[in-house]
């Protein structure tokens, strides 16, 4: 077996039987990597292809940042397996034979080739644990709140008493919620007539801003996606906090989950792709289903706020990363889509400036939007936006040539909610209510609904039971 | 008539629904309980009477049902039921009695789910099986330029992705791009607009995600070699959680032990929704969209009253007709099709398929299918009406229809409207949905061709 002495930065890519093994990519500069993908594989592991040279010359400021974002990485035990797994593989390489004879060379040489297996996997998974850094400007102050951006419109003042959502839903006969433990499952729901045809407005208005104001291009995404474009996202399958719905591998082999936000359909589409920097930005937009397995948030009431399946338009971008700016332009740019969408329906909110320990792995910043929701009487999140420049990159190869220069380097990338149907919903519902339990439709929306204005109680049926 | 109904200690722990006469069972939806089967609510009496007519709709729909062993076994658990009515006090007898009472009403249970529905008899149940043609519209196009299959028009178009997605997102997987996203919305908004406001039919959203039992209910397997149906992992998703192939599923859930009243039908459903299927018997089709595990599709569904034969075949005619315009308005050339006996599946009555020709295939292909189910589902899913002045309520007929499968409908477009350079037409209803754009052509390359997106 054959090792290479490769560059140190190389040591987590190609250098190694494991890496080439056991990677979904071999990233070798200016190579596109197209005859990898046409390999069928079993289940492989997401290798980020990490700067080390970035990782040792910053160890103090990324351990700070690991701790400021509450992370439970260790980025001094990834730097002591990676002299670990350097100074074993400079041993393999340097064993030749001499002095040693026959079987027990072999056994020596096994021996240290297992190490060097064991000590790389231990590596790999301290170095998929590592966060993304931080934008200087994320809070990260001592009360961990997050900062106000912005807050858009004001909270209206009702002279009625006022019902929440999953009231005037079921008053309207528009969402059902009730006896559907044992046809679908805990949390499900239906939407009915006009609350089915809201969604669908919600959509179309959210879609023909995108495609036709912002020039998103849009994609149609699958559900099914494998466990390895999630991760590839940051996004954990594994384990207690998992938010993944996962097939059952009994019959649907090859770690298949549900995608939980189109984020992950549209990163699988970026997969190993290299672009033309004057390609850049990309802006794609995707309707999709979302499901959740929401096993941390039980304790939620009856309604809309936290369901296991909805349906949601998001946006996703790619930039360079030639100076900090692209992503920072474009992360503005998502963020101001994002406020007129929601100004636009006639809504109050905030945009929040989430602080450090909420980011999640991938983000760098992250904003959150949140809509005063009055019948829950308080904010609620409708929307967020995070750039995650080159983190998700890495770890799905997505990259960008100059011209003139033939080596590719990593993207950034960027995502944003455009539509969460059910908390618009909700936020649409609590504020357009009116006194007799009607709810207005907000005047951006009655185009997409055949013009309707009002949601009003349906006529009453023979049996109450059978109100759809 | 009652024995596998309200009857039984058994029937009472196990199922969903106790059925009695004229009583709705909201109370029992909310007793948080694990799993239960199926249980049809059969007419004893009915069969009983037809044993041997029902045993040759069997035979001619091929299936693998046997009506006497349910005769049998019905005769058998009356007997030991009246047994353990009149055995006294003797325990050891007695418990024994009942497990066997327990095994033979398992037993029943399982030959009764296997009955098929009866069948319409305009149903083909010829010697050669092959369907009926009920109608032919339009006529084959014919091309003066070698022509191109969609697999081949998406990719160049760059519409349609399919290649080097097995490690992304699965064998068969695919994505749809810029037009043939847009194709995909104008799709579905042209065939909603239509139910919606043409046809009066109401707007459902369904959940995806739905139990074992409701499939059963609707006369689809979820267990076995054939099973279409794809299962959440049990291990962190219990309860027997899958995903529905056809808001068909969703759509029946709704409507699961619910009674309604005469005035109230016939309702008609309309939702769309994200369709899921293993399809694990066609492993042999060739790259694109013909067969896939993923796609979006608008379903008709409708629920009729049973007074006579003619609601719910009048209602599926009323659904036949709404799909032979939408189809002939897209300016597709397709066949309707009376699907003979043994192509039917367990729930259908009498099911007609629209095929479309599709001439990169060189073939027709299945783009549509409507199904009058009458009380199949409901029996098993307790879908009931009353009438004015009688407190009984009656099983209501069920039918179901393809209004608009997508990936079928978008081969059949790309395919019929292809021009000699590549481009593909947008048919006319669809340019509005489309905003406005008639064609659909070639993009302009970009710097490295594998940047397409």
């Amino acid at each position: 077996m054959k090792i290479r002495v490769t560059p140190l930065m190389r040591i987590l890519q190609g250098g190694c039987s494991l890496c080439r093994q056991s990677s979904t990519v071999t990233s070798t500069s200016g190579e596109d990597r197209s005859s990898s993908m046409d390999r069928k594989n079993i289940f492989k592991s997401v290798k980020p292809d990490v700067d080390m040279n970035h990782i040792l010359n910053n160890t103090d400021a990324i351990a700070r940042n690991i701790q400021q974002r509450k992370g439970d990485a260790d980025v001094h035990k990834v730097v002591t397996l990676w002299k670990e797994l350097k100074q074993l593989k400079e041993k393999l390489q340097s064993s030749g034979g001499v002095g040693l004879s026959g079987s027990n060379f072999q056994v020596s040489k096994d021996s240290l080739t297992a190490q060097v297996l064991e000590t790389e996997q231990l590596l790999l998974e301290q170095v998929c644990a590592l966060p993304n850094d931080t934008h200087p400007d994320t809070p990260m102050n001592e009360s961990d709140e997050p900062r106000l951006v912005e807050e858009i419109g004001v909270k209206r003042k009702f002279d009625f008493p006022i019902k929440d959502h999953a009231q005037l839903g079921e008053n309207l006969n528009i969402i059902r919620t009730k006896h559907l433990g044992h046809i679908t499952g805990h949390r499900s729901y239906y939407l009915r007539g006009a609350g089915a045809q809201l969604e669908r407005a919600l959509v179309k208005y959210t879609l023909e801003r995108l495609v036709k104001r912002h020039n998103f291009k849009l994609i149609s995404v699958p559900d099914i996606v494998k466990a390895n474009v999630f991760e590839g996202c940051g996004m954990r399958t594994e384990g207690l906090h998992t938010q993944v719905y996962k097939l059952n591998p009994a019959y649907h082999p090859g770690n298949l989950c549900l995608a939980g936000t189109a984020e992950v359909g549209l990163a699988g589409y970026l997969m190993n792709r290299t672009f033309h920097v004057d390609e850049l930005p990309l802006r794609l937009a995707a309707v999709s289903r979302c499901f959740r397995a929401e096993t941390t948030h039980s304790s939620e009431a009856r309604g809309l706020f936290r369901v296991h399946q909805f349906t949601k338009v998001e946006m996703f971008g790619v930039t360079s990363g030639e100076s900090s700016n692209e992503s920072d332009d474009f992360f503005k740019e998502i963020v101001a889509i994002q406020r007129n969408l929601f100004a636009d329906l006639g809504l109050h909110f905030q945009i929040l400036d989430m602080p450090a320990h909420d980011l999640g792995s991938p983000a760098y910043r992250k904003y959150d939007v949140e809509a005063w929701m009055p019948g829950r009487d308080s904010y609620g999140e409708i929307s967020s936006a995070s750039n995650c420049t080159d983190y998700q990159s890495r770890r799905l190869r997505i990259k960008y040539r100059t011209d003139g220069n033939s080596d590719s380097v990593y993207a950034h990338t960027l995502n944003g909610t455009a539509c969460a149907v059910p908390r618009l919903i909700i936020a649409i519902l609590e504020n357009y209510q009116d006194k007799d339990g009607s709810v207005r439709i907000p005047d951006v929306l009655q185009p997409y609904m055949f013009g309707q204005k009002v949601i009003t109680r349906p006529v009453r049926g023979h049996l109450h039971h059978t109100r759809l």
